[in-house]
């Protein structure tokens, strides 16, 4: 298990990633995220970025995929609480963020999973 | 130079709950656009604001430089989890931007900064009400 902690609340994965992220921690929040989101019905995932200070652009890669890896499996994810300093620098690298979902806190995020019910859920029965 | 001087103040407006109205004045380089930015971006996260409206009606030419400031400050609004309407599209200003092949991408853009007011009002589930 990755040390960030994955809590389930309302139907919906939540993901608080409190400290920078080395690569090999990344790998395996993946994991842990993808197998929570296969083991349970789940409406949608916010991985909230708030204690996050730092974020290169290979991490950002890293960590949008993610978002990718549950959209296909069904489930959207919200990236909550980026801050301003890594918005700015993500833009000057031209990092393309056409893909990701994102929201300013993580209240509105799950306001806005909550406004998606229905659009997006899982159509399939099994588990 | 005076347009280094007038570069300290990026005036990000509060227009109503969860809407941001920034209007842009003169040209926008490198060290302009990267102002507006950070500072609209700070705004946003304080306020938690859905829409921001960047009103170019100030703006007296759009090349390509300026829309590419344009499209980044956009994206970053994206980034963030807020959106960008840009209002003040003034028929020269379309002329050029359409000959020159500036393409914004899918950023909303209105003529009017009361087209815009609306379209804000409509993200964010608010209506306009006369009093009769």
């Amino acid at each position: 298990m990755s040390k960030v902690g994955i809590y389930i609340n309302e139907g919906s994965l939540i993901v608080p990633i409190q400290t920078d992220l080395r690569n090999d921690a990344l790998e395996q929040l993946q994991k842990d995220i993808l197998k929570t989101v296969r083991e349970t019905r789940l409406r949608g995932v916010i991985i909230d970025l708030s204690g996050v200070s730092l974020l290169d652009t290979y991490q950002a890669k890293k960590i949008f995929a993610i978002g990718k890896m549950t959209g296909l499996m069904g489930t959207v994810t919200v990236f909550t609480g980026l801050s301003a300093g890594i918005v700015v620098s993500l833009t000057d690298l031209d990092f393309d963020s056409s893909e990701v979902l994102t929201s300013i806190n993580l209240e509105e995020g799950s306001k806005l999973l909550k406004s998606m019910k229905g659009t997006t859920a899982r159509t399939d029965e099994g588990s | 130079m005076a347009e280094s001087e007038m570069r300290t103040v990026v005036p990000v407006n509060m227009l109503w709950d969860k809407i941001l109205m920034l209007p842009i004045f003169g040209t926008i380089d490198s060290a302009r656009g990267q102002e507006i930015m950070e500072s609209m971006l700070k705004k946003i996260i304080a306020t938690k604001s859905k829409v921001i409206i960047l009103d170019i009606l100030g703006v007296p030419i759009v090349d390509s430089a300026v829309a590419n400031h344009l499209i980044k400050i956009t994206k970053a609004t994206q980034l963030i989890g807020s959106e960008a309407i840009i209002s003040g599209i003034s028929a020269e200003i379309a002329q050029t931007m359409v000959s020159l092949g500036i393409e914004l991408g899918n950023v909303t853009t209105t003529a009017d900064l009361a087209d815009a007011v609306q379209l804000a009002f409509d993200k964010t589930g608010y209506v306009i009400k006369k009093a009769t």
